[in-house]
């Protein structure tokens, strides 16, 4: 027993003396939770650091879908670098931030054309950053995207997060989490994209609007690619698992088509000293809508028709997004610089230098396998 | 406290739970010449390495196997059993301080960055030597208990990471050459104490003892391939920034409205840390007693905890400290000679000992 | 002075090693006078002026006899119908003394429960007991004729030990009534059960009930030894022989185990263990006592298995929660805050925040107002224990949310806590310690803490070892076989077929 006693005794001195003033300093009540965080890059080299954050101390607010959200606050503070400028918050509303909730990280177009390895070191250093967080580039400034109103309301960053998701959900934008940036970030190209946010008003009211894709070719934004485009980027990546294409068909008639299930198998192989990415997309895909189609009987020549123009279109916008990809921008977003250095690192060696040549001049076989699952329609004699 | 037997199969999931807080704790420095990929093709050479160094300590067990190393030195001769028995206990009070210096590296930087964790290291090490007071059976049984919740949570996370799994972040295979995967390979030996804690204990274990080491070799090289296979192809080279790279994988992990699952894995970190620094410090309050110092295990182990705290204070004060103590080189000296040298040459010394006590009988 | 205090030392030293030793030494027999009139003034002399002790002087066949009984404790018609009437009316003529006695016992009395002693310290106890004793003249030995009719409680329904299914009947502090429900549901001699007596002061009588076809032998002599060896004054209940039967090793964990419950018993004894009936309360003590039983009822074999496994592992996630919810609630909130789901964080931090003190503090009072409540609705008299529920959940739920002093997360997590450690209410001790454990060294170290903690509470379970079978087993040291029955209830069509028995989960 008595040992048991100074056990207990020399326990509870541990734990008392171990940290009494950490209670009081990170307790809950004590932490700004950041929700979203958009950097700029001024004209003096300094960072204006846009925090959104959720303020506790309002009452909640209901949104317009009648669900609760929480009341939004933002902070627009300049520093030298992003951890003191953060920091300087504290000094405002007198609590630590927070940065584990964060939803977003929001580049501004400034930061995003020069000094992009500057600001992302510290959301890797810094422990409580998410790894598996959002980045996006503003088409303009991070701030305006942070501060944009939706009527009386912020544009809150988990919406903005909710859309990306929803968008990459659907193949239409590229999206890339904190771990994956950082992971090309130190591979041999430093190619990557992101979503590219803009702020839009429409109907006198402004919004947050997910624009496209930004490509960067080594760590430098170069130009954005529409939604519709980024699909082809993802189908390129192997990063589809449902999509909607819409394309001309016979008779002049616009088709849509509900991807629902994809593949892309890539090959590597070597013809004549050159090196041949075999492409091969496989997609199962249902007929959405057809212009005009209502009541119309559909054959199996209708539908043979329809699945040899869907593949026609998909192998054109594949193989334009590449030549885009490769040849305009340089830049290996879509992972084959990587596939190249996986399968063939001795001929990678040699080339790494002058790879981007070595990938425009490569050879790219794309091949379309599209089966289309359900016509959607009663009306049906084909099978 | 007495002297306790564990089954194979306790023993060996003793062993596997401290292996795991080795594989679980890896630290991204030492990738500087490997790439990621190669630490899957490195358990293969694991397993030979493992399996030979083990040789002398079977070869000795099957000729007497209710003695180990240091009582078969013993017996031989008191002259040379001493600086064996002191190896012994450096090792395991090497790789004690280290258990906890790691934990106080993570806690220090990845828990609770802004403290000082000095109170920490009291508080873990008190504890640890509270499980080794409670004695080898006990600490055996709350292992197989701990690997209960362990194996489940670690197979769980891995689940989760499925779908974020890229082959495209995978590196080739042996871009630098063989030699960098097989010197990794004998790092990852060097980092198992677990084969000098076998050398020592096995007249303390009943049953099938083959078949267990096999099995924990097997089972702790798989469970460390496919952790790097996910550390691998989720975070690619993200995974060279990160200190901790499986401690990041789990906050990459997501399930349900859980965005991050890094806390389950802290969770099984100190589990581990606690089963394993727990029979270090048994090991060496044990060898003392039964070798030189007819004092009560009980005090022993008080003693060793304090030795450990102190040390453990001096290192974690600085990382530097911690990064120059925390060497490879050095693990691999103390758990090669302690799994190999040592049984090698008891076994041989044991041998010729018996040759003579035959040509005299003769 | 200071000469004093060595001699106040080595007298107090002396004292109580002599206190021990008479503690110690078993009381020497006190052997029956010939002389009838000494051995009426020895229990005379032992029982003082008490007004209960009744002696009556009868005259059979001209020889005297005396009959000593305790007012209340036995029954008084039986008494007279059985054992007074049939022997003063009987013919000892030819008899006297020793043979008298014997003749007494064997021939005249129609009592079934007799017996005969030459201790007279014995027939005292006897006497106390409720039997009646007579003594007569010349005779070296006394007869104890056992016509106990003291008032009892009857058999009742459990109180602690609910079941659906299960029978309705509980013990009652009558051991040998206890025992009589146990023997109905064991028609088997193989069914023992042996008397020791405990308690210098007390005399306590114990049951000690096993199965001689499946007990384990070494640990039902250890049982015995040990509650012969103890070394205590008074024996009130179960409680006061446990840590007597447990592991020396502090813990919070028991590895003794209590039933009210007939039926329960007959299952533990059917599986090779040894339960201990003390005379005087309704519980029965039983040793070895595995950590997993504490998750099992009787009701989970009288269920469909697969509802009886669903039953074990709620069970299993109440324990977990009652003993941790608080903790991490409490860690996770000054610690972690990345862990909380990002749709909760703004409810948590909105309601944290209007609240003057910090999480671990708040956590911690609550719990303490919440035991304060339990123990006083445990203790009031049943009339005004629905006041106490009622101030209860109007000042710690309405009252203190409303005015900010606690928030409304803490208030579920309260409420979740406390329903959860009813679920497993054999294990409510050290849950509501460690609950409290958990909240301090979360909120001083969270989880790192927590985890700590929670593997030294684990060793510190895996330790207890008192009769070498394991209180962890068959988890570790792991019994798959046993298996059958941890979580999963296999079917009575297979789990039937073998015994299972303590014998299987020793290491």
């Amino acid at each position: 027993m008595r040992k048991a006693t100074v056990v207990l005794v020399v326990l509870i001195i541990a734990v008392f003396g171990f940290n009494e003033k950490e209670i009081y300093k990170k307790d809950i009540r004590n932490r700004l939770v950041i929700q979203g965080i958009g950097i700029d890059l001024e004209k003096d080299d300094s960072y204006t650091v846009t925090l959104q954050t959720i303020d506790t101390n309002a009452q909640s607010a209901t949104s317009a879908e009648g669900a609760s959200q929480p009341p939004i606050k933002t902070y627009k503070v300049s520093g030298d670098t992003i951890y003191t400028t953060i920091k300087s918050v504290t000094e405002i509303e007198g609590k630590i931030p927070l940065y584990s909730q964060n939803r977003i990280i929001i580049l501004g177009k400034s930061i995003t054309e020069e000094k992009m390895d500057d600001v992302i070191d510290f959301f890797v250093r810094d422990v409580e950053n998410s790894a598996s967080i959002y980045i996006a580039a503003a088409e303009n400034s991070a701030s305006e995207i942070l501060e944009a109103k939706n009527g009386e309301e912020y544009v809150s960053a988990r919406s903005i997060e909710t859309g990306i998701k929803a968008c990459e959900y659907d193949a239409r934008i590229f999206g890339t989490q904190l771990y994956e940036l950082i992971s090309r970030y130190n591979s041999g190209s430093k190619d990557f994209a992101l979503p590219m946010l803009s702020v839009a008003e429409k109907g006198g009211k402004t919004g947050v609007e997910i624009i496209g894709t930004a490509i960067f070719n080594n760590t430098r934004f170069r130009e954005y690619m529409s939604k519709d485009d980024t699909v082809y980027l993802n189908f390129l990546s192997d990063k589809v698992y449902n999509a909607a294409i819409s394309f001309i068909g016979q008779n002049d008639k616009k088709i849509s088509l509900n991807v629902v299930d994809s593949k892309t198998e890539r090959k590597l192989k070597f013809e004549n000293g050159k090196p041949t990415f075999k492409i091969n997309v496989k997609i199962k895909a249902d007929i959405a809508e057809i212009n005009g189609g209502v009541s119309q009987t559909m054959t199996k020549e209708d539908m043979e028709k329809i699945k040899a123009s869907a593949e026609q279109y998909i192998y054109k916008q594949i193989t334009e997004t590449r030549k885009l990809l490769y040849e305009q921008y340089e830049s290996d977003a879509c992972g084959y610089v990587r596939l190249l250095y996986i399968l063939k690192p001795s001929f990678y060696r040699e080339n790494e230098k002058n790879i981007d040549s070595v990938m425009r001049d490569s050879i790219y076989e794309v091949d379309i396998d599209l089966k289309i699952r359900r016509v959607g329609h009663e009306f049906i004699e084909m099978f | 406290m007495q002297n306790e037997k564990l089954s194979a199969f306790q023993f060996f999931t003793m062993l596997f739970i401290s292996r795991t807080l080795t594989t679980v704790t890896y630290l991204s420095s030492y990738t500087k010449d490997i790439r990621l990929s190669d630490m899957l093709v490195q358990p293969i050479f694991r397993i030979i390495i493992g399996t030979l160094i083990m040789i002398p300590v079977y070869l000795i067990y099957k000729k007497q196997n209710t003695a180990d190393v240091l009582s078969i030195a013993r017996s031989k001769s008191k002259i040379i059993s001493t600086p064996i028995v002191i190896c012994y206990v450096f090792t395991f009070f090497y790789f004690t301080v280290m258990t906890v210096a790691r934990l106080d590296v993570f806690a220090g930087t990845v828990v609770f960055p802004e403290t000082d964790v000095k109170f920490m290291i009291i508080f873990a090490v008190l504890l640890c030597a509270y499980g080794a007071y409670l004695g080898f059976e006990a600490l055996g049984r709350s292992a197989v208990l701990s690997a209960i919740l362990v194996v489940p949570v670690l197979v769980f996370i891995m689940a989760t990471l499925t779908k974020k799994a890229d082959l495209l972040n995978l590196t080739p295979v042996f871009y630098n050459g063989v030699m960098p995967v097989i010197k990794t390979a004998v790092d990852s030996v060097g980092q198992t104490v677990e084969y000098g804690i076998i050398a020592v204990c096995l007249p303390k274990v009943s049953g099938n003892i083959k078949k267990g080491f096999f099995v924990w070799l097997i089972l702790q090289t798989v469970l460390m391939a496919i952790m790097f296979f996910f550390a691998a192809t989720v975070m690619g080279n993200f995974a060279s920034t990160q200190l901790f790279p499986f401690h990041t994988l789990s906050s990459i992990a997501e399930f349900s409205i859980f965005d991050r699952l890094d806390a389950i894995i802290t969770s099984v970190w100190i589990l581990c840390a606690f089963i394993k620094a727990g029979l270090l410090i048994y090991l060496q309050a044990d060898i003392l007693h039964r070798t030189f110092i007819k004092i009560k295990k009980e005090y022993l182990i008080v003693g060793t905890a304090i030795v450990t705290i102190i040390a453990n204070l001096i290192i974690s004060s600085e990382f530097s400290r911690f990064a120059f103590v925390d060497n490879s080189v050095i693990k691999i000296i103390l758990t090669g000679v302690t799994a190999f040298v040592i049984p090698l040459g008891v076994l041989i010394f044991g041998r010729k000992g018996q040759v003579k006590k035959c040509e005299k009988q003769q | 002075m200071i000469r004093m205090v060595i001699f106040m030392n080595w007298f107090n030293k002396k004292v109580d090693e002599i206190t021990v030793k008479e503690r110690n030494e078993k009381p020497e027999k006190k052997p029956i006078d010939k002389d009838l009139q000494k051995n009426v003034a020895y229990i005379k002399q032992q029982f003082g002026d008490a007004f209960d002790v009744k002696y009556r002087k009868y005259n059979a066949s001209g020889k005297e006899i005396i009959f000593i009984m305790v007012d209340g404790m036995c029954n008084n018609l039986l008494a007279t119908e059985q054992v007074i009437l049939p022997i003063i009316e009987a013919d000892f003529t030819d008899e006297k003394g020793d043979k008298l006695i014997h003749s007494a016992a064997d021939r005249v009395s129609a009592s079934i429960d007799k017996a005969i002693t030459n201790d007279l310290d014995e027939a005292i106890r006897e006497a106390i007991y409720g039997s009646i004793i007579m003594l007569t003249e010349e005779a070296q030995f006394a007869v104890m004729f056992g016509v106990q009719g003291f008032p009892k409680r009857s058999v009742d329904e459990p109180s602690t030990e609910m079941q659906e299914r299960g029978s309705r009947e509980s013990f009652v502090e009558s051991f040998k009534d206890n025992v009589t429900m146990i023997r109905r549901r064991v028609r088997n001699p193989v069914f023992k059960t042996q008397i020791v007596e405990v308690g210098n002061t007390t005399k306590t009588k114990v049951c000690v009930c096993y199965m001689s076809d499946r007990v384990e032998r070494k640990i039902l002599e250890e049982v015995i030894e040990r509650l012969k060896n103890c070394t205590i004054d008074t024996v009130l209940g179960g409680g006061y022989l446990q840590s007597f039967l447990d592991t020396k090793q502090p813990s919070l964990f028991s590895g003794v185990g209590f039933t009210e419950r007939p039926d329960v018993l007959t299952a533990k004894i059917s599986e090779g263990k040894v339960c201990i009936i003390v005379d005087g309360t309704p519980n029965a003590l039983i040793v070895p006592y595995l950590f997993v039983e504490h998750f099992h009822s009787l009701d989970d074999y009288l269920k469909r298995p697969y509802y009886a496994t669903f039953i074990r592992v709620l069970k299993i996630a109440a324990f977990l929660l009652s003993v941790f919810l608080p903790g991490l609630y409490v860690a996770v909130c000054t610690f972690h805050q990345e862990i909380i789901p990002e749709t909760m964080v703004f409810a948590i931090t909105g309601q944290e925040s209007r609240t003057p003190l910090p999480v671990m503090f708040e956590a911690f009072f609550i719990h303490l107002i919440y035991e304060i409540v339990r123990e006083a609705g445990l203790r009031m008299p049943k009339s005004v224990g629905h006041a106490i529920s009622i101030v209860g959940a109007l000042v710690i739920g309405d009252s203190a949310v409303t005015a900010g002093i606690i928030s409304a997360p803490m208030l579920i997590i309260v409420g979740l806590t406390a329903v959860s450690s009813f679920v497993v209410s054999t294990l409510y001790e050290p849950v509501a310690v460690m609950r409290f454990a958990f909240i301090i060294i979360g909120g001083f170290s969270g989880l790192y803490g927590i985890m700590m903690g929670f593997a030294a509470v684990l060793v510190n379970a895996a330790a207890i070892n008192p009769y070498g079978v394991p209180f962890t087993s068959p988890l570790s040291p792991t019994k798959i076989g046993a298996w059958r029955d941890l979580i999963v209830r296999e079917d009575w069509r297979k789990m039937g077929k073998r015994k299972m028995l303590v014998q299987k989960l020793e290491k």
